[in-house]
């Protein structure tokens, strides 16, 4: 029951970062690649909740690539690219692991320097996973560097942001709903 | 002075060193008729390639003292291979300060120290070389792909460039680590 809970908690918080992001999109011009914060909230999930929430994290991109894809994706495309974006992270956590660089699953004695570390990674891997697969399948209506080098700033800012932000803020945030008795 | 000196010439032999590795195991499989002939061709790596992992280890090794003999091989290894005037300058640098900037963010996010190579362990070499042909392979990449002169495709590019790099320095890596320990060499780096 946890277990389901903390699944919709994360399908939640990466759906609606993806909303943000897209609304963003479309206030400023390619704004959304910029600042990608869905990166963000799935790494933020994954150390929250652990790899218990991957089931949520790849409902909330598949629901990503279905409704704001800007090229036009196939079921297959869909699956590939959500599972890349789900996995990604987690191979890199149990990388992390095996070589000792540092314990991503357990947030206690956490160094937050490592969480960066893991994200500029996680960033840098992704990215490149991605467009691999892309560039195997489809042809860029633009140079595939771009398109590339969008997507992984994108996802190394969304990414820093993100978490920073919510480290920084998301304690006393909760105290002051706790307050409000909403919680 | 003589420091400096001492250590850039360190540099410099060790990097020229796994060029001449490199370079021979190519001429190798051009005899043995492994790969196509007619030289390395910069547009797809190579999936053993040396160099990287020479850069990084006399990063390690020598520190700043060691750049300027690693920036030296690798300007005269570019004029070597005939790069084009508009990624000259950039693969000349990003050979020497891809593995620095690799190595420095594991220092500083306090991963590895990588202050004495010897004691790392294995597991730690092969993340670091994971990182390395990271930051090696999409620097080079997105450097080529925007100068707007390429003849092969991003995807040859990547799928040679990215395996090659992890293969090459955890290969070059280990193998000095091997002959530090055999010769009882010290770390040069207090």
């Amino acid at each position: 029951m946890n277990i389901l809970k903390n699944n919709i908690n994360a399908f939640l918080l990466v759906f609606v970062s993806i909303l943000v992001s897209v609304f963003f999109g479309t206030l400023i011009e390619n704004f959304k690649s910029l600042i990608f914060l869905a990166f963000g909230a799935k790494i933020l999930a994954l150390l929250l909740w652990g790899v218990y929430v991957i089931p949520g994290i790849f409902l909330a991109k598949i629901m990503q690539y279905l409704l704001f894809s800007n090229f036009d994706p196939n079921i297959e495309m869909i699956v590939s690219l959500a599972a890349i974006a789900t996995f990604t992270p987690v191979l890199m956590m149990t990388m992390m692991k095996i070589s000792k660089a540092g314990n991503m699953f357990n947030l206690e004695n956490i160094n937050f320097r490592h969480i960066i570390f893991f994200i500029i990674i996680t960033a840098m891997l992704s990215a490149l996973f991605k467009h691999m697969y892309m560039l195997s399948d489809i042809d860029f209506a633009h140079n595939a560097a771009v398109v590339m080098l969008e997507a992984l700033f994108g996802q190394l800012f969304g990414g820093l942001l993100f978490v920073y932000v919510a480290s920084k803020y998301a304690h006393p945030i909760y105290q002051i709903i706790k307050k409000l008795k909403f919680v | 002075m003589s420091k400096y000196l001492l250590a850039s010439l360190n540099s410099f032999f060790i990097v020229f060193f796994a060029y001449f590795a490199f370079l021979s195991l190519i001429s190798w499989q051009e005899s043995m008729e492994l790969v196509a002939r007619g030289g390395l061709n910069i547009d797809i790596g190579s999936y053993l390639y040396l160099p990287l992992g020479a850069y990084a280890f006399s990063w390690v090794l020598y520190g700043k003292q060691g750049l300027p003999g690693q920036l030296l091989i690798s300007i005269l290894m570019s004029l070597y291979w005939e790069l084009e005037s508009s990624i000259f300058v950039q693969f000349a640098l990003i050979n020497v300060l891809g593995p620095v900037i690799a190595v420095l963010t594991f220092r500083a996010l306090e991963v590895y120290k990588f202050k004495d190579i010897k004691s790392e362990t294995t597991l730690g070499i092969l993340f670091l070389c994971i990182v390395l042909a990271l930051f090696n392979s999409l620097s080079k990449f997105f450097t080529f792909f925007l100068t707007n002169n390429h003849t092969t495709s991003a995807f040859d590019f990547l799928a040679t460039y990215l395996p090659g790099d992890i293969i090459g320095s955890f290969v070059f890596i280990v193998f000095a680590i091997f002959v530090m320990k055999i010769f009882h060499l010290g770390n040069h780096q207090k």
